[in-house]
C-alpha cells in the first residue's frame, strides 16, 4: 500500500471517528494527543481499526505516544510495519 | 530529655523512626520528638516491595503475620471498559498495612535500638550563624525545651517543618494539587472477584477520578475516593456526600464490592497534598520523607520513599558526623538521591494520567520488567531505565513544543505543557512569541478561589525560573471570551475543549 494511501485511510477514519467530519483544521502534524483527538479510549478503537483496514497488529512496544501522536507519525508507523510485514513473506 | 544529643529527629512516623532506628544502631545518641500519642490513624496503608526489602532487613516479617498485615501481591488498575485493566505484581514480599500498628511498631523498634523518644511538638529551631545547632519543642506537658544536636532531621511529614520555619525553601505546589482525597475504613468489604485477593486496587474513571481498595486486615479495608477539588464541589462539596459518589459512579466493581460494608472508622480528608520543597538541606540539617516532597498516593510510593530516603540520611550523616568537614558534599549527594528517585516516579504518575492507554501497554510490552521495579520503589538508580526514557520523552517532547521558535519561548511552553495539564479548572493554553515577549493566555473553565490561588503560585514559578521581564500572564474566564485578543500567531500548547466525554 501506498504511504498516500495509508495517510488517505487514516484521515478518513480519524475525521469521522473524532472529528464529526470536520477535517478542515486537521494536518499531517496536528497534535492528536495534545488537541483530545486521540484519548486512551479512542486508541482501542483506533488500533481495533489499523487491524481490520492495514491486517496489521501493532506490536505493544509500539504502542506509545510517539507513534500516536499525529498523523505523520502513525502513517510512518503503518508503512514501517506493513514494510517489515512484507520483508518478513507474511 | 537532655540538653543536647548527636541528632535530633522531627516527627516519628516511618521516615523518622526509621532514620531514628538506624543512627540508634550506629551508636549515636538520637531524640526523636514527636507530637502525636501513638498508636494513631493515618494514611497510606499500602507498601510496596523496597518497603518489604526494609521490613525483612530489620526482622519485622514475622510482626506484619502477628498485626495480620495482608501480604500484598500485586497493584491491579481498573479503567473505564474491560480493556483498561492490568495488574502488576509485586517484585518482592510486602505488605498492606494499619499505619497505628505499623508506625507504632517502628517507632518501639528505634527506642528498642536506643532513640530517645518523647511527645513533645517542635517549634523552631537554634542557630548559629547560618547553621542549625538545634530545635526548640513544646513537650506534652507544656513545658519549653532548648535541645542542642550536631544535626537536625525533619521527618515532619505533610507538615513541612523546615518550610514552615523559612530554613528550607518554600513549599511548591505540585501537578496534583487541585485534588482532594477523603478515605475511611470498611468492615463487609466483597473479596476480589477474581484471584488478586488482597491486592491493592486503583478504580479510576476520568483523569483524576480514581479510589483505591486497600485491605489492612483479614476483616478491615482502606478505601479512598481522589477527585479534582471541582468535581467535589459538583459532588455536594462534603466529604460524605462525595465518598458516596464514588462508591457508586466510579467502577461497577467497586460499587459491587461495597455494596454490603459498613464504614467503621471516621472520615478523614486531605487536600493540598502534593507539593516539593526545595533546597532540603542545608548546614547542619536535612529533610527526609514527605517532609520536602509528597507527589501522589495513587502508586503507593509514599511509605516506601520515606524508609529508603531513611537508609540513606542515615549514611549520610553517620559519614557527615565522622568528617565534618564532607557534610556539605555529603548532603549535596543525599538531595540528588532524593530528587532522583521522587522525580522517577512523578514521571511514571504524570504518565500514566497523561496516557493510561499508553501505560497499560507498557506493563505488557518489552518495558513490563521497568514498569514492576518502579512501581516496586526502585525509582533511585543513578541511570534510568529504558521504561523511564520512554516515559520522560513522552510528556517531554511533544510535536506541540517543536511549533513554538526555540528558545526562552520554547522552554515556558515545555514547563506548561509538561505542568498544565494536571491543573484542573483550565481548558486551554496557549503561548505568543513577540516583540513584547512572551505572552501566555489560560482559558478557564470555571472560576474558583482555588483554581487562581494555583494558577498564582504557578505564576510565581514560572518568573523564578524565567525571569520576570518580558512574560505575561492573562487568564480568561467564559464570560471575559470575547475580551480575548486574537491569537492567531499564538502557539496552542494544549486544549481539552475538543475532549469528548472527560471531566467537567
Amino acid at each position: 500500500m501506498q504511504a498516500s494511501e495509508v495517510n488517505r485511510k487514516l484521515r478518513l477514519y480519524i475525521t469521522e471517528q473524532f472529528l464529526d467530519g470536520d477535517d478542515s483544521e486537521l494536518e499531517d502534524d496536528s497534535p492528536l494527543l495534545e488537541w483530545g483527538v486521540i484519548d486512551s479510549v479512542g486508541m482501542f478503537a483506533l488500533l481495533d481499526h489499523i487491524k481490520k483496514e492495514f491486517a496489521l497488529e501493532v506490536p505493544d512496544r509500539e504502542v506509545s505516544p510517539r507513534n500516536f501522536h499525529s498523523i505523520a507519525a502513525l502513517q510512518a508507523l503503518i508503512t514501517r510495519l506493513l514494510a517489515e510485514q512484507g520483508a518478513a513473506g507474511a | 530529655m537532655r540538653e543536647a544529643y548527636d541528632v535530633v529527629v522531627i516527627g516519628a512516623g516511618p521516615a523518622g523512626a526509621a532514620t531514628s532506628m538506624l543512627l540508634a544502631e550506629r551508636g549515636l545518641s538520637v531524640l526523636t520528638l514527636e507530637r502525636d500519642e501513638f498508636p494513631r490513624y493515618h494514611v497510606g496503608e499500602s507498601l510496596t516491595g523496597t518497603a518489604g526489602d526494609f521490613i525483612k532487613r530489620h526482622g519485622l516479617v514475622e510482626d506484619m503475620a502477628r498485626f495480620d498485615f495482608p501480604p500484598k501481591p500485586g497493584v491491579k488498575v481498573v479503567g473505564r471498559g474491560a480493556k483498561n485493566q492490568f495488574y502488576v505484581p509485586v517484585l518482592r514480599p510486602t505488605w498492606q498495612v494499619r499505619r497505628a500498628e505499623f508506625d507504632t511498631l517502628l517507632l518501639e523498634r528505634a527506642v528498642a535500638a536506643g532513640a530517645e523518644h518523647h511527645r513533645a511538638t517542635a517549634t523552631g529551631v537554634i542557630r548559629a550563624g547560618e547553621r542549625v545547632v538545634g530545635v526548640n519543642s513544646t513537650t506534652a506537658a507544656g513545658e519549653d525545651r532548648e535541645v542542642r544536636a550536631k544535626l537536625v532531621v525533619d521527618a515532619s511529614g505533610q507538615g513541612v517543618f523546615m518550610s514552615k520555619q523559612e530554613v528550607a525553601g518554600p513549599r511548591r505546589v505540585a501537578a496534583f494539587n487541585r485534588q482532594i482525597a477523603l478515605y475511611t475504613q470498611f468492615e463487609g468489604v466483597a473479596p476480589d472477584p477474581g484471584e488478586h485477593l488482597d491486592a491493592t486496587v486503583i478504580f479510576y474513571r476520568d483523569t483524576y477520578h480514581w479510589a483505591w481498595l486497600i485491605p489492612v486486615s483479614s476483616e478491615l479495608v482502606s478505601i479512598g475516593v481522589v477527585l479534582p477539588i471541582s468535581s467535589y464541589k459538583l459532588r455536594g462539596g462534603t466529604a460524605k456526600a462525595a465518598l458516596a459518589w464514588g462508591l457508586e459512579e466510579l467502577n461497577p466493581e467497586l460499587t459491587e464490592r461495597t455494596r454490603g460494608a459498613t464504614q467503621v472508622e471516621g472520615m478523614h480528608v486531605s487536600r493540598n497534598y502534593s507539593y516539593r520543597v526545595d533546597p532540603f538541606v542545608g548546614p547542619g540539617w536535612l529533610c527526609v520523607g514527605d517532609s520536602h516532597c509528597f507527589t501522589d498516593p495513587i502508586f503507593s510510593f509514599g511509605v516506601s520513599f520515606s524508609l529508603t530516603e531513611a537508609q540513606r540520611a542515615a549514611e549520610t550523616i553517620t559519614s557527615a558526623l565522622q568528617t565534618p568537614a564532607d557534610e556539605p558534599a555529603l548532603f549535596e549527594a543525599y538531595a540528588r538521591y532524593c530528587d532522583t528517585g521522587q522525580g522517577r516516579a512523578a514521571e511514571l504518575i504524570r504518565y500514566f494520567w497523561k496516557f493510561p492507554a499508553f501505560f497499560s501497554f507498557m506493563t505488557r510490552g518489552e518495558y513490563g520488567d521497568d514498569i514492576v521495579r518502579l512501581l516496586a520503589g526502585d525509582c533511585f538508580s543513578e541511570e534510568p531505565l529504558p521504561a523511564s526514557i520512554e516515559m520522560k520523552t513522552a510528556l517531554e517532547d511533544s510535536p506541540v513544543l517543536e511549533q513554538v521558535p526555540e528558545g526562552r519561548g520554547r522552554e515556558i511552553a515545555r514547563r506548561i505543557y509538561q505542568r498544565f495539564d494536571f491543573f484542573q479548572g483550565v481548558d486551554a493554553a496557549f503561548l505568543e512569541v513577540g516583540d513584547e515577549g512572551v505572552r501566555i493566555y489560560f482559558i478557564l473553565t470555571e472560576e474558583d478561589i482555588d483554581l487562581y490561588d494555583s494558577l498564582y503560585d504557578f505564576e510565581e514559578q514560572l518568573v523564578e525560573d524565567f525571569g520576570r521581564d518580558e512574560l505575561a500572564v492573562f487568564s480568561f474566564t467564559p464570560d471575559l471570551l470575547d475580551a480575548m485578543p486574537p491569537l492567531d500567531a499564538a502557539h496552542r500548547i494544549f486544549d481539552r475543549r475538543r475532549e469528548r466525554g472527560g471531566a467537567r
